[in-house]
């Protein structure tokens, strides 16, 4: 049976990192995209956070312009996923962002918890979910 | 070759005259010894000049030819010329000029006798390191050229030349020589070559580039072009690196990737991995930090599958992110400051 998730920039970016403690926990996600089986759903904001995470947690160990690199070929890679249907992406657009508002105000959660809460509860119920990315 | 070279060489030590046809790895060659000298039919100007080297440096070695210089010997030990020929293979190529059968010889072919045997002897010097021996031997040769009306031959001499004093170091001397040779002979996939490595030793590595580009459509199995303009791919993206230009850098990975793929289709892949190989080797410990980053782009451009550029991608982030800090601790850092 195949299976979609909403997943959060913490469980995008542990995909983008080995050595990461929840690596071995999120890479059957990425496994399952190969074969085919499922979906994930991201919102707009997440490739930007993983890109962020990316690039100012690598600069003080390679430099700048090598951490800027890394950086770009993860937008790319997850760009690709995208473009092979793999990854399917939700932008922040106005109605978007009125429901997140919403949600901020009605369970006291943080701006950019409320925009991925959003996109989880377009697709079910965002409470169980949101445990994705607190591990 | 060398037996197509040997058997003509022996029939005309014996003076008999003759005309030999061989295959030559590449397609029918044919070698011809007559009153008006040493002529060679191949499938290619370079291939014709090493035909007759064979058949003159063997001529040299058989006892015959021995017997003829030895009686020509005496007369020649008064040429002061002769006196000052540095090595024994040199003496050869002078006493066998001066033989009575080869003097014999109609002008034209007289000439060009002498020209392909201070080529031969100029390639004698030039494996053996004599590099400015080889110089002289072949600007002798060209000396002899420029009294034909023989373009590709002046462009072969002078590709030598260049090739002598590169050499030496003397690249700026050398470079006009490749740039007259190719003005001479446009398809001389040998001299555009040495003009790229020429350039390349001169610093230029993007002029370079052009040249091998252009010997490689001239030459498609021409190993040399392959390996350096991988190597010139190489230097330029560590020099872009170096400076910054991560565009630029990007750019000749790509094309490092696309040289590789378009290697394999012309079965020349494992040259451009052994250019890749080697090229660390001579760097150091800075440079090899630098070339790393260069490294890792034209591995990661050159993964086509998203999955598996996914799975080098992780390794090599995984391998630079720092101890100690998670996923989730690095977002949380973003999100709450």
């Amino acid at each position: 049976m195949k299976k979609d998730l909403v997943i959060d920039s913490d469980t995008l970016l542990a995909v983008f990192v080995e050595t990461d403690p929840h690596h071995p926990e999120v890479e059957p996600l990425i496994q399952k995209l190969e074969r085919g089986d499922g979906l994930l759903h991201i919102s707009t904001l997440v490739p930007v956070e993983v890109c962020a995470a990316v690039v100012r947690k690598l600069r003080n160990k390679i430099g700048d312009r090598a951490a800027e690199l890394f950086a770009k070929w993860v937008r790319k890679n997850i760009e690709d996923w995208i473009n092979a249907g793999k990854l399917r992406l939700y932008p922040l657009d106005e109605r978007r962002m009125d429901k997140a508002g919403a949600i901020a105000i009605r369970d006291k959660l943080k701006g950019a918890d409320s925009a991925i809460a959003e996109v989880a509860l377009r697709n079910y119920n965002y409470r169980s979910l949101l445990l994705i990315r607190r591990f | 070759m060398e037996e197509l070279g040997r058997k003509v060489a022996e029939k005309a030590a014996k003076g008999v005259l003759g005309k030999i046809k061989g295959a030559l790895g590449i397609g029918e060659a044919e070698i011809e010894v007559s009153a008006k000298g040493i002529r060679a039919r191949a499938p290619s100007v370079e291939k014709a000049k090493e035909l007759v080297d064979y058949g003159v440096e063997t001529l040299l070695k058989l006892p015959q030819t021995q017997e003829l210089l030895s009686r020509a010997d005496k007369r020649e030990l008064e040429d002061p010329q002769v006196r000052s020929a540095k090595t024994k293979r040199s003496e050869d190529a002078q006493r066998l000029m001066e033989a009575p059968q080869v003097k014999a010889l109609p002008h034209e072919e007289k000439l060009r006798f002498s020209i392909f045997t201070f080529i031969a002897h100029g390639d004698e010097s030039f494996h053996s390191a004599a590099f400015p021996e080889a110089e002289k031997a072949y600007r002798q040769a060209y000396e002899f050229a420029q009294k034909l009306d023989d373009k590709p031959l002046h462009a072969i001499c002078l590709n030598l030349i260049g090739a002598a004093l590169g050499m030496q170091a003397e690249h700026e001397k050398a470079l006009p020589c490749f740039d007259e040779a190719i003005k001479l002979k446009p398809d001389y996939a040998m001299a555009c070559y040495n003009k790229g490595v020429t350039l390349g030793e001169l610093g230029q590595y993007k002029e370079a580039l052009a040249c091998f580009d252009e010997a490689i459509k001239l030459k498609p199995d021409f190993a040399g072009a392959w390996y350096n303009k991988g190597e010139a791919l190489q230097k330029l993206g560590l020099e872009s690196i170096s400076s910054g230009d991560m565009k630029g850098a990007e750019e000749r990975a790509l094309q490092l990737v696309k040289l590789k793929s378009e290697a394999a289709k012309d079965g020349m892949a494992e040259v451009v991995n052994e250019a890749v190989l080697e090229f660390k080797g001579g760097l150091s410990k800075k440079e090899l930090k630098l070339f790393d980053e260069f490294e890792v782009m034209f591995t990661f451009l050159a993964i086509e599958d998203p999955f598996e550029r996914w799975r080098f991608l992780k390794r090599e982030i995984g391998k630079r992110w720092p101890k100690g800090v998670s996923a989730v601790e690095a977002i949380r850092e973003q999100r709450e400051g």
